[in-house]
């Protein structure tokens, strides 16, 4: 999709550029957080947190 | 931007230049494609969580076991849940997502299409390894499908199986729930503001929030149950210093918030639909974006309430008492702000509008049974019984799932530009509602008189509710092949459709031609369109 | 599995012939009249029943004031009729406040009772008795603390042989089916008795509706509960394991014989006297419990014999064909 638009016309060619890193940096913190709570929970089972 | 009545013009355009045959479904990066998928996979579950349904049912109709062994009752009960509620009901709120979504963001297709692509195509596989265990020594998963060991530890060789298909079910509602998120932060059209957007990418938006927040909490405790059996711990196990009750509160941590990823999607179309059919817009917009808010931040705080008979200190069985109680308030809220909405409107009752006045009602009643269930003296009564089935059933079937297809009613002339048979349409309304109500009503019934849940076979005193109930469940069971010919017959043989086939709805979808073209919003829609689009 | 697959669709047509009949000519039965919870015969029943009768009839009112809403606004503005929408009425911050406030108002009204019978739920204090229960796939231990007495509580044998796949027998052929075992709980009448809950393999949960109770036995660890049964309330009271236990989780009943203080005397003194001699060999074997079941079992049948006389015929019936088969 990407490529689709970015054949547009420089100036929204970058924005589309914009729009991507913008999309994939998004969509790497939403699966780090999602990594975070999985590994997070397990470690508070190991410590022998209560819930 | 074609906005012609009749879509063959956008159909055909050269920009479409779809795949054709297999290579289209198995590689589709369309939203629409893949929407379709997810539709119809959820679809084959239904029907196949209803057999087992079925089973159950006629296995209860009269106390005695006629024909199940025990065994595989139990394992009809548990991959009932599984299937229905993450391969039918989840599913199909994706799908629906990636059909609605970015034409009502105004978008052309999702952020991520090749990740849309990989988290449908991981269910087909999960869904196989968890009904490969049925083949396995040892058989499916019988425990129930909250998992809780030590009984779930005693399963043969499909544990593993099972372990891995919840896994990868939690991987593919994690990546298609990134995909929602990024979608709607990034792919808006100019002009278009959160405070824009139809409910429905609201409700989901916050529903994707709790999906990332809450899977990895279930695969972090099948991970635990999978190291308990195979790897020497014990997490769960209380002769290794473990503890048993702590699987529950995990579960139960992911377990609420999933109730509600059930069922606000539903809130979302049925804030679409009644205001639509109603003529009139949505009743306290804002209202209702900031009390499913409230709904999803008080689902990380009630979840102890599954487990009151576990034996908790005194101040948290009243701190969850007190929560439970609250979540009360935004969801009457909502309630009260669709009755507002139907006040001085103009109503019909299409049958897109017949399920929403349904789940109204409906749901209403299991908000009710859901109340008295939260006091907790009560709840040592009601807690494990038939009473909690009925609560259940009444928020998930005429709840989530009337609200589903409402949802295809309702948008079905969009997607194939075709109207289904009204009469027809109307048909299937009344069979599942009566069917549903002589279903699962009886159970409150039986419950108080003190069946538990999850038994094959019953004391004589409940045979006659259950032969009621049993009967409900089979007009329910087969009033849904009534749907499939609805939908079959629409997409088939349909009337063509006009662009709007609703005369009171509102949404950036309506703006589109009829059947929507294969990239929704390849031009961003101009502020005009946006604006009208955003007549809540 | 297939062939069990296989035999389900002859087999509703059986079914549905039986639904025509009990539909056409089935005499009216007290069973349609199970409707409600049981008010039960302790005092913490009854609290819990009015608790539950409160909420329900707070449920009843808000119920028909939002039903009788919607039902008006889909009756009044009917577009066939002429309604014409009010497009003006998009939000109202009062008509938002009021209706949060006052469910949150109603919610506290409800919140106190039921704080108060939960406080009195968990008060341990002044217990007269205590037994400890302990769950196993699929039957119920018993051990009178204190008493040196202690027997297993299983399914009853003939209810047992009926409940098995296609057995052919007639449930209503027993009383009470499923809900009878061969060694009841015994306890006194208006006694503070405490119970002891835990398991052995997995979790149970012990219930007897009419005691208003309900607790999960769960192995490793051990939950509390307490009952009094109202003094003129002597009788059997009867329930189920309600947490999912595995395959025979259906057969598991509780059961409970309430006596009168002076025969529940009688019954303990008749009970000592028949585990005395073995009670040596007994008494280690509950401290490992690994093997309890085995060496357990011996001093369960003359328990079993001597209450034998005292229980229903039924009962009384299936306890020997346990002596002679133990």
């Amino acid at each position: 999709m990407a490529e689709r638009m970015g054949s547009e016309g420089t100036a929204a060619g970058q924005d589309d550029r914009d729009r991507a890193r913008r999309v994939r940096r998004n969509a790497i913190v939403l699966g780090l957080v999602a990594l975070a709570f999985y590994v997070g929970f397990i470690l508070m089972a190991v410590t022998g947190v209560r819930g | 931007m074609a906005n012609t009545i009749h879509a063959d013009h956008a159909h055909d355009h050269d920009h479409d230049h779809k795949p054709h045959g297999l290579k289209r479904w198995l590689f589709a990066t369309n939203h629409k494609d893949i929407g379709t998928m997810y539709l119809v996979f959820a679809l084959v579950m239904f029907f196949m969580g209803g057999a087992m349904a079925l089973v159950i049912r006629a296995e209860l109709f009269q106390p005695g076991l006629q024909f199940v062994d025990p065994q595989f009752f139990n394992s009809m009960t548990t991959v009932h849940a599984l299937l229905m509620i993450f391969g039918g009901v989840m599913p199909a709120w994706t799908g629906l997502a990636n059909w609605m979504i970015p034409m009502q963001v105004g978008a052309p297709d999702m952020a991520l299409p090749r990740l849309n692509n990989f988290s449908f195509w991981i269910l087909p596989f999960a869904f196989t390894l968890l009904l490969l265990t049925f083949v396995v020594p040892g058989g499916a998963p019988a425990g129930g499908w909250t998992l809780y060991p030590p009984l779930v530890l005693q399963m043969g060789d499909g544990f593993p199986l099972m372990i891995f298909a919840i896994h990868l079910m939690g991987a593919s509602s994690i990546l298609g729930a990134i995909n929602v998120i990024v979608t709607i932060m990034n792919m808006r059209a100019p002009g278009m503001g959160l405070l824009n957007m139809p409910l429905f990418c609201w409700t989901w938006l916050i529903t994707a929030y709790l999906l990332i927040a809450v899977m990895p909490v279930l695969a972090g405790a099948v991970t635990m149950l999978l190291t308990d059996h195979f790897f020497g711990t014990s997490f769960f196990s209380a002769a290794g210093g473990g503890d048993p009750v702590m699987f529950q509160h995990i579960f139960w941590f992911f377990g609420h918030p999933e109730v509600y990823i059930l069922i606000l999607p539903a809130f979302g179309i049925v804030s679409e639909i009644i205001p639509a059919f109603s003529r009139k817009p949505l009743f306290g917009y804002e209202t209702m974006v900031y009390a499913s808010a409230s709904i999803a931040f008080l689902s990380f705080i009630v979840w102890a309430h599954h487990m009151f008979t576990v034996g908790m200190p005194l101040a948290g069985q009243l701190f969850f008492m007190l929560s439970t109680m609250l979540i009360a308030v935004p969801t009457g809220v909502k309630v009260f702000n669709w009755c507002a909405t139907m006040w001085k409107g103009s109503i019909t009752f299409e049958t897109p509008m017949l399920f929403a006045i349904a789940f109204l009602f409906l749901f209403t009643i299991g908000g009710f049974s859901g109340l008295m269930l939260a006091v907790v003296p009560a709840d040592f009564q009601y807690h494990d019984t038939y009473f909690v089935v009925a609560h259940f059933h009444y928020v998930l079937v005429p709840g989530a799932v009337f609200a589903i297809m409402a949802g295809v009613y309702y948008w079905l002339p969009k997607w194939t530009g075709r109207m289904y048979d009204e009469k027809l349409g109307k048909a299937h309304f009344w069979c599942s509602t009566i069917g549903v109500n002589v279903l699962f009503f009886p159970q409150h019934f039986l419950g108080l008189a003190g069946m538990p849940r999850r038994i094959p076979d019953y004391s004589t005193q409940f045979a006659d509710w259950n032969m009621v109930s049993s009967v409900g469940a089979f007009i329910f069971g087969f009033s849904q092949l009534l749907f499939v010919a609805v939908v079959w017959k629409a997409a088939r043989s349909g009337a063509p459709a006009p662009q709007r086939p609703w005369e009171g709805a509102h949404g950036l979808e309506w703006e589109l031609p009829t059947p929507a073209p294969y990239h929704s919003w390849e031009t961003p829609p101009p502020p005009s369109v946006i604006a009208r689009g955003a007549e809540h | 599995m297939i062939s069990t697959a296989r035999k389900t669709l002859p087999a509703l047509a059986p079914a549905a012939l039986a639904l025509a009949s009990a539909f056409a000519g089935a005499p009216a039965r007290a069973e349609w009249n199970l409707l409600n919870m049981p008010v039960g015969v302790t005092e913490l029943s009854k609290q819990i029943y009015s608790l539950h009768m409160t909420i329900f009839w707070w449920c009843v009112a808000i119920g028909v004031a939002v039903f009788g809403v919607m039902i008006y606004s889909l009756v009044k503005f009917r577009k066939s009729t002429g309604a014409v929408p009010d497009t003006s009425i998009t939000h109202s911050t009062r008509v938002e406040i009021v209706w949060t406030v006052v469910p949150v108002l109603i919610l506290v009204v409800m919140a106190i009772p039921a704080a108060r019978t939960l406080i009195n739920i968990e008060d341990m204090r002044n217990t007269e008795m205590t037994v400890k229960v302990t769950g196993y796939q699929w039957r119920w231990q018993y051990e009178y603390l204190d008493e040196g007495v202690s027997f297993f509580s299983v399914l009853d044998r003939q209810h047992d042989e009926i409940r098995q796949l296609s057995s052919g027998l007639d449930p209503k052929s027993v009383p009470d089916y499923l809900l009878n075992v061969d060694n009841p709980l015994v306890v006194p009448v208006d006694t503070k008795v405490r119970l002891l809950l835990t398991a052995q393999d997995v979790i149970h949960a012990w219930w007897v509706p009419d005691f208003g109770m309900k607790k999960d036995a769960i192995p490793g660890f051990v939950n509390e509960l307490w009952f009094k049964v109202d003094a003129d309330k002597v009788g059997t009271y009867r329930g189920q394991c309600a947490e999912l236990c595995g395959r025979d989780h259906a057969f598991m009943p509780v059961v409970v014989k309430v006596l009168s203080k002076e025969d529940y005397k009688a019954w303990l003194a008749q009970q000592k006297a028949a585990a005395q001699p073995p009670a040596e060999g007994a008494a280690p074997a509950a401290d490992a419990p690994a093997q309890a079941s085995a060496p357990a079992a011996p001093a369960v049948i003359p328990a079993a014999a001597a209450t034998a006389p005292a229980t229903k015929p039924v009962a009384s019936a299936a306890a020997t064909p346990v002596a002679a088969r133990g």
